[in-house]
């Protein structure tokens, strides 16, 4: 059992000072604090392409570890933290497509796939896992059809449950613009949904 | 108002995400409009569908913290020899350099020499003449491509090149107890780890590097395996009880799933005869909330006997 550090935000500025002094096991247990939701939100982003996810993660954290010196408290260190994430997680669709020729299809991958299928129960009759495949891989299919901001709201307000505006603090732009993208991405969603919606 | 805008805030009703005046006015359109109603209908059905998130299993965290700790110390490495050439003024690069093939020849010559006498970290296999041979003796694996289009006449990915290598010395050679201490984190098969930590454990060994520490402290937190968390256990408290191992204890208390250990880390604790208040902190959580009956009643009896004091 892996356990996500929680804290006062007292502690964690002290963490992150002596992070910023170059002590490696305060910034690690700073890591620790966050990383399991930072892998959470890449796996849903990536449709649970945990290969995928831990790039976005390693990304995300060897830039804090880069930047960490940089920052200077003007806001919270989660906030901060989570820019950094929805940055990688845009930036990391487009490095997906340089190598995506080499790649398997995101739904195809059989880790995602074994992570999907977890999600059904053994119990299940064999019709229904059949369904719940078909319905995993119309899903996948459909997420594919969203642009990367539109995936990203839509993924940390359907599966992380952040705030329209948490979102829009975590990718700097206006509420309006967040909700202009949830709206999109369910429109697209319902339309690409509908053969088995029905 | 359009009956746009009403379309607009049907997935923010199902999110939770209209404030009490809009969700009145959408909701009396509803009753109205058919073609929303069965917009709202299908998205709910479609919600249904798309499920909630998976959980991260354990063991990918941690293979994924695993991997950045690997990173991190290899960019801390990299760091600080740019960092050392930067420094050095343009014309001392050639010196620098003839002092690089000075070190080098030394350092073979330490090596090599221990071929013949054996001295501590005696390199048994035949260190590699150039990075080529290396690549032509090591297994290959896990080839990721960064770029696989040659079309530029340029690919770029990256791998795993293992070869085997032989090392036969002191327990108390440094050399040694950075391998071992990297085989403890870093090894695929828990029996090597378990083994590692065995030597590790060893009262053989008089100055352990600062490595060992680590990795140990890295073994209590993180191994999935419950002997190899035990064994590092034990291996840690043979150091001095400074605010490492005091929080590594307290983390094992308040984290580990496994009770054994849990009350191995009392037991540690108790030995200290610690008033730390940290630690009394904890003890009170644990004789609060701890699964484990044993642990709880263990908590408060140390608690107890540090009050007393």
């Amino acid at each position: 059992m892996l356990s996500d550090h929680s804290g006062t935000l007292e502690e964690e500025r002290e963490l992150i000072l002596l992070a910023q002094r170059g002590d490696r096991r305060a910034f690690e247990d700073l890591v620790y604090r966050y990383d399991r939701k930072v892998l959470a939100i890449a796996a849903s982003y990536t449709g649970n392409n945990l290969d995928d996810a831990k790039d976005v993660y390693q990304e995300v954290f060897l830039r804090v570890f880069k930047a960490l010196p940089k920052f200077r408290f003007d806001a919270r260190f989660s906030t901060w933290l989570y820019r950094i994430v929805v940055n990688v997680c845009l930036t990391q669709q487009r490095r997906r497509k340089n190598r995506e020729a080499d790649s398997l299809d995101f739904v195809e991958d059989e880790e995602s796939q074994s992570l999907l299928e977890k999600q059904a129960s053994d119990e299940r009759s064999s019709d229904q896992k059949a369904y719940d495949g078909e319905v995993a891989r119309h899903v996948a299919m459909a997420m594919k059809t969203l642009s990367p901001q539109q995936r990203l709201v839509f993924t940390l307000r359907h599966y992380e449950g952040y705030k329209l505006r948490e979102i829009a603090a975590m990718m700097n732009c206006a509420e309006g613009t967040v909700k202009k993208y949830l709206f999109t991405a369910t429109e697209r969603l319902r339309d690409s949904l509908k053969p088995v919606l029905t | 108002m359009k009956h746009s805008q009403f379309k607009e805030w049907i997935p923010l009703l199902g999110y939770g995400e209209l404030d009490e005046d809009q969700k009145y006015l959408l909701q009396q359109h509803l009753k109205a409009c058919p073609e929303c109603t069965r917009q709202l209908e299908e998205l709910n059905h479609m919600q249904e569908m798309l499920g909630r998130r998976s959980e991260i299993p354990d063991q990918v965290l941690e293979s994924a913290r695993r991997e950045l700790r690997i990173r991190m110390l290899s960019m801390s490495e990299r760091k600080s020899a740019s960092w050392l050439w930067s420094w050095l003024p343009a014309w001392q690069g050639a010196l620098a350099g003839a002092l690089c093939i000075l070190l080098g020849l030394g350092i073979g010559y330490l090596v090599f020499r221990g071929r013949q006498d054996g001295p501590p970290g005696t390199l048994i296999t035949p260190s590699v003449p150039n990075k080529w041979a290396s690549i032509e003796d090591a297994a290959i694996s896990n080839v990721r491509f960064l770029d696989a289009d040659p079309s530029d006449g340029q690919v770029e990915f990256s791998y795993e090149a293992t070869m085997p290598v032989r090392l036969k010395g002191d327990v108390n050679d440094e050399r040694i107890q950075q391998i071992l201490s990297r085989a403890l984190v870093n090894g695929q098969n828990p029996g090597t780890r378990l083994r590692a930590v065995g030597v590790l454990n060893t009262d053989q060994m008089k100055q352990p590097d600062p490595e060992v520490k680590n990795a140990l402290i890295t073994a209590v937190k993180l191994d999935e395996n419950d002997g190899v968390r035990k064994q590092a256990l034990a291996a840690l408290l043979n150091f001095p009880f400074d605010v490492e191992v005091r929080d590594s204890l307290l983390y094992v208390l308040t984290s580990d799933p496994n009770p054994a250990l849990r009350i191995a880390a009392i037991d540690a604790i108790k030995t200290q005869n610690s008033r730390d208040p940290k630690v009394l902190r904890v003890l009170e959580e644990s004789m609060q909330t701890d699964a484990n009956e044993y642990i709880r009643v263990r908590s408060r009896a140390v608690v107890e006997e540090a009050k007393e004091k």
